[in-house]
């Protein structure tokens, strides 16, 4: 697949901090890929870094889409607060230099998708979170970009809203545009084909959802509990067993390499005496969550 | 669900009917649940929905406007102070003294629960060595990265070996194999006497919840186990994989709805069985794979919940 964005080595630097360390990594055409990293990790430089905004200490970046091919959306809200939501989007065609016509069509469509129709009317500054997002997500779309970088696209949005910015990027997704998003939330990185672990300007991992571990024979099996869990839950703070054990609402979950790793285990926590254990152990599948805990 | 009910004797808190108001904004009313002594309890709801405030009125620190609350027995209006030294509560913040070093916030908040003196050493002792904070007891907490914050915020929380834990969205900004040790800490901690209640608008925390307070706009809307919810209002959802997955997607999203994860689409089971997806499928030119059934997500069950709140309204 056609590769559109390179990074070979980059490092930055903010005064005497290091934002990023020596980040390689290429992005091609139909990808969809999370940046998972927790605050402070260095997502939003690499962001930048990759959408040309700024230059790299050392390293290279290689973009190979020109910038009329490019759609970004930043964390913060950076269109025009006292313009209204019809007219942003005007505004941002005109920079871009969308004739009138195509203009006015890219945006009643827009409007449309991102749910704002009703709102195109409506100053910017007096959106609700949700509704600045989407504003956003709509203005990086306008000029149908072959590639979109997205930065902690959801943050402070409700869950309902949330959904619906979701939608619309898979649909964006589906048209052929290739799409990088920023998140703190694994459980948003499920979205994504492919996942990259950004740790302290780091790039600690890059997995294809769980292909990768489940190539390395992990698998995970779910166990039911008795209705009182307390001593299990004692029993498991007790064996110190990191994340690759933990407990839901619908049992206890372990990641393990085979199934008499999970019996054995199972039967560690539960005690010899659980006859539920070898029946009642089913094979489920790994979340992203899991396969970052074993990584 | 509502209505009044007779404070549950022996519960770690017992609420009915609870109201908090802030001018004409109604912060918490009609708060009607209980919390078990020994479980881990959770209130899931989104930003603004009452979580906070209603923490600071289990704890006494805000007086509420109407209603009953129990908190380990007491009122916490009219024994607010007696009741704040059987309570351990960590907020988002973690509210320590950044100008003071870790020692000396753990001997000050000692000093705040009315520890004994002869207690006092042994008891930080003790917490230093289970958060690992020898390294940094002497250093200024405003010097520490938030991971040493939080874990120094927990230790004050729990000198005085708290009958009630209060935690208000403590795993913000975690990653997972740090928050899954957490829960599996919160739950070797909670049990027997010791009681966790917690806060998160993280949904798939839920699960290590033993029951959840649900909020939304104020109310306590749901109160029960996180599989109770998922039955009640989760609808069972059918992974599709199909190729080429973005016509597939496409192809469902038009008609049923849908969301795409990686390639896999995931539909609402709710609105489509299995024979017809496959009929849309093949409709649209697709090649289908396989569908899986999966049993409802807690996000999908507290999304329907919400709309199904918003609709019935009051």
């Amino acid at each position: 697949m056609e590769l559109l964005v390179g990074m070979e080595e980059v490092r930055v630097r903010f005064g005497g901090r290091e934002a990023l360390r020596g980040v390689s990594l290429g992005v091609h055409a139909g990808e969809l890929v999370a940046v998972v990293g927790s605050d402070g990790a260095g997502k939003t430089t690499l962001l930048r870094a990759m959408a040309g905004l700024l230059r790299p200490g050392s390293g290279r970046v290689v973009l190979r889409v020109g910038k009329e091919h490019l759609g970004y959306s930043g964390t913060e809200f950076d269109l025009y607060g006292d313009l209204t939501v019809g007219e942003n989007l005007a505004f941002l065609a005109a920079v871009r230099g969308m004739e009138r016509r195509s203009m006015v069509a890219a945006r009643d469509r827009l409007l449309a998708l991102v749910g704002l129709t009703e709102a195109r009317g409506r100053l910017a500054a007096k959106l609700s979170g949700g509704m600045k997002k989407k504003l956003g997500l709509a203005g990086a779309l306008m000029h149908e970009p072959r590639l979109l970088l997205l930065d902690e696209p959801t943050v402070g949005v409700d869950p309902a809203s949330r959904r619906e910015l979701w939608d619309v990027v898979a649909q964006a997704h589906a048209w052929g545009t290739a799409v990088v998003f920023t998140t703190t939330y694994l459980d948003e990185a499920e979205r994504a084909g492919r996942m990259l672990d950004l740790q302290a300007g780091v790039l600690r991992g890059d997995y294809r959802a769980a292909e990768e571990v489940r190539e390395q024979g992990w698998s995970a099996w779910r166990v039911c509990l008795p209705a009182a869990r307390g001593p299990v839950r004692a029993r498991l703070h007790q064996l110190g067993l990191g994340g690759t054990v933990y407990l839901t609402s619908e049992g206890m979950t372990l990641l393990v390499l085979d199934r008499t790793e999970a019996e054995e285990t199972a039967r560690r926590i539960l005690g010899p005496e659980e006859t539920a254990v070898g029946r009642g152990l089913e094979p489920i599948p790994l979340t992203l969550e899991d396969v970052f805990v074993i990584s | 669900m509502q209505g009044h009910r007779e404070p549950v004797a022996d519960a770690a808190v017992s609420a009915c009917g609870a109201e908090k108001r802030f001018g004409r904004l109604c912060a918490v009313q009609d708060a009607t649940f209980t919390v078990q002594r020994g479980e881990v309890f959770g209130f899931l709801g989104p930003n603004g929905a009452g979580k906070t405030t209603m923490l600071r009125l289990l704890l006494g620190l805000l007086a509420r406007d109407g209603g009953r609350l129990r908190v380990l027995g007491c009122d916490p209006q009219v024994e607010g102070g007696a009741l704040r030294r059987r309570v351990g509560y960590v907020t988002q913040l973690h509210s320590l003294y950044t100008d003071l070093t870790v020692e000396e916030n753990l001997a000050f908040f000692a000093a705040a629960y009315g520890l004994q003196k002869a207690e006092v050493g042994r008891r930080i002792a003790e917490e230093v060595a289970r958060f690992r904070l020898e390294g940094v007891s002497r250093e200024l907490v405003g010097r520490q990265p938030t991971g040493v914050r939080r874990r120094v915020a927990l230790a004050a929380a729990l000198l005085h070996r708290p009958e009630l834990l209060i935690l208000d969205e403590p795993t913000s900004g975690m990653d997972p194999t740090v928050r899954r040790e957490f829960w599996t800490f919160l739950g070797g901690l909670a049990g027997g006497s010791t009681t966790v209640i917690v806060t998160t608008h993280h949904l798939e925390e839920v699960e290590s919840c033993d029951r959840l307070g649900l909020m939304l706009d104020g109310r306590v809307r749901f109160e029960g186990t996180p599989s109770a919810l998922r039955q009640q209002f989760g609808a069972p959802v059918l992974v599709v994989q199909a190729t080429p997955w973005a016509e597939a997607f496409l192809a469902l999203k038009a008609s049923y709805g849908g969301a795409l994860f990686g390639q896999c689409i995931h539909v609402d089971g709710g609105r489509a069985g299995e024979a017809e997806i496959r009929a849309t499928l093949e409709g649209a030119g697709c090649c289908v794979g396989q569908i899986d059934h999966r049993a409802p997500a807690i996000e999908d069950a507290f999304l329907r919940a919400a709309e199904h709140f918003a609709r019935s309204g009051g």
